[in-house]
């Protein structure tokens, strides 16, 4: 991974057209800003894993009753 | 620094070449139907035409590009069969028969993902964890719906830049929660309750 140092204030360029900009730091955190094409998907990745997590439970699903949904009927 | 090397240019014959080799779109598919084994539904036959297409994969199951929709007609509840592994399936439902209201604003990148000129073409599904002792409290993925290009068959599961669809909502109403429940032959509702 190519890590470089970078003031508040200071910005990288990733290709053309992505810039990710330092916009504040305080403590441990840091604020970014990023002027990207409007059709790039830009996510935290907590979100990401979060969904995969989300898919990888929901494969180990059981199994739902037929009926529930139509009247009168019971689940098995 | 290095000067960069200039790309060789390539005879023209090659160029034929690479154009040919390219012809065919990734995508398309030779029509002989697809027998896999799978966990869950047992052998399974796969035509063609009942593929979907998930050029990125699905979260989690990066690999899997192909899958087919399953499921039993009275079941509100489907499924997705991964064609990459047999042991590999998600539950999915359509939002529109638990939440009428759902709504989503697509970008204009992901439908040109989907190849879509119009959404009349898209479809809909969420994908809906059913834990085994507790299919009362199914729950739905509305942070990230799956979009099918129904034309095309293909399909991408979206994420969405909304805060306020969870993860995880159930999709049983309090009513048929406790019908549910209250049937379910394997663990009775109290020592469902107690475990929780």
């Amino acid at each position: 991974m190519l890590a470089l140092s970078r003031k508040k204030g200071e910005s990288v360029f990733i290709g053309d057209d992505i810039e990710v900009v330092v916009v504040d730091v305080k403590g441990d955190q840091v604020r970014l800003g990023i002027n990207a094409p409007r059709d790039l998907v830009i996510l935290r990745s907590e979100l990401v894993e979060a969904i995969r997590n989300a898919n990888l439970a929901a494969a180990k699903a059981g199994a739902f009753p037929a009926d529930i949904l139509k009247k009168g009927g019971t689940a098995r | 620094m290095h000067a960069p090397t200039p790309a060789p240019n390539l005879p023209p014959g090659d160029r034929r070449y690479l154009k040919q080799q390219h012809t065919q779109h990734p995508e398309v598919q030779t029509h002989v139907p697809m027998m896999i084994n799978t966990t869950r539904f047992g052998p399974f036959t796969v035509e063609d035409e009942d593929v979907l297409h998930f050029p990125k994969g699905i979260p989690g199951f990066e690999g899997h590009t192909r899958w087919a929709l399953a499921g039993e007609d009275d079941n509100p509840v489907k499924w997705i069969q991964s064609l990459t592994d047999g042991d590999v399936a998600l539950p999915v439902v359509t939002p529109h028969t638990f939440f009428p209201e759902y709504r989503i604003q697509l970008e204009r990148a992901d439908l040109a993902f989907l190849k879509c000129e119009t959404p009349d073409a898209l479809a809909m599904l969420v994908v809906v964890a059913i834990p085994s002792d507790r299919p009362w409290d199914a729950s739905a993925n509305l942070r990230a719906p799956i979009v099918v290009n129904t034309a095309l068959r293909v399909a991408r599961q979206i994420i969405l830049d909304d805060e306020d669809l969870s993860l995880q909502t159930p999709i049983l109403p309090p009513e048929l929660r406790e019908k549910m429940m209250r049937t379910a032959p394997a663990a009775s509702p109290e020592a469902a309750e107690g475990s929780d």
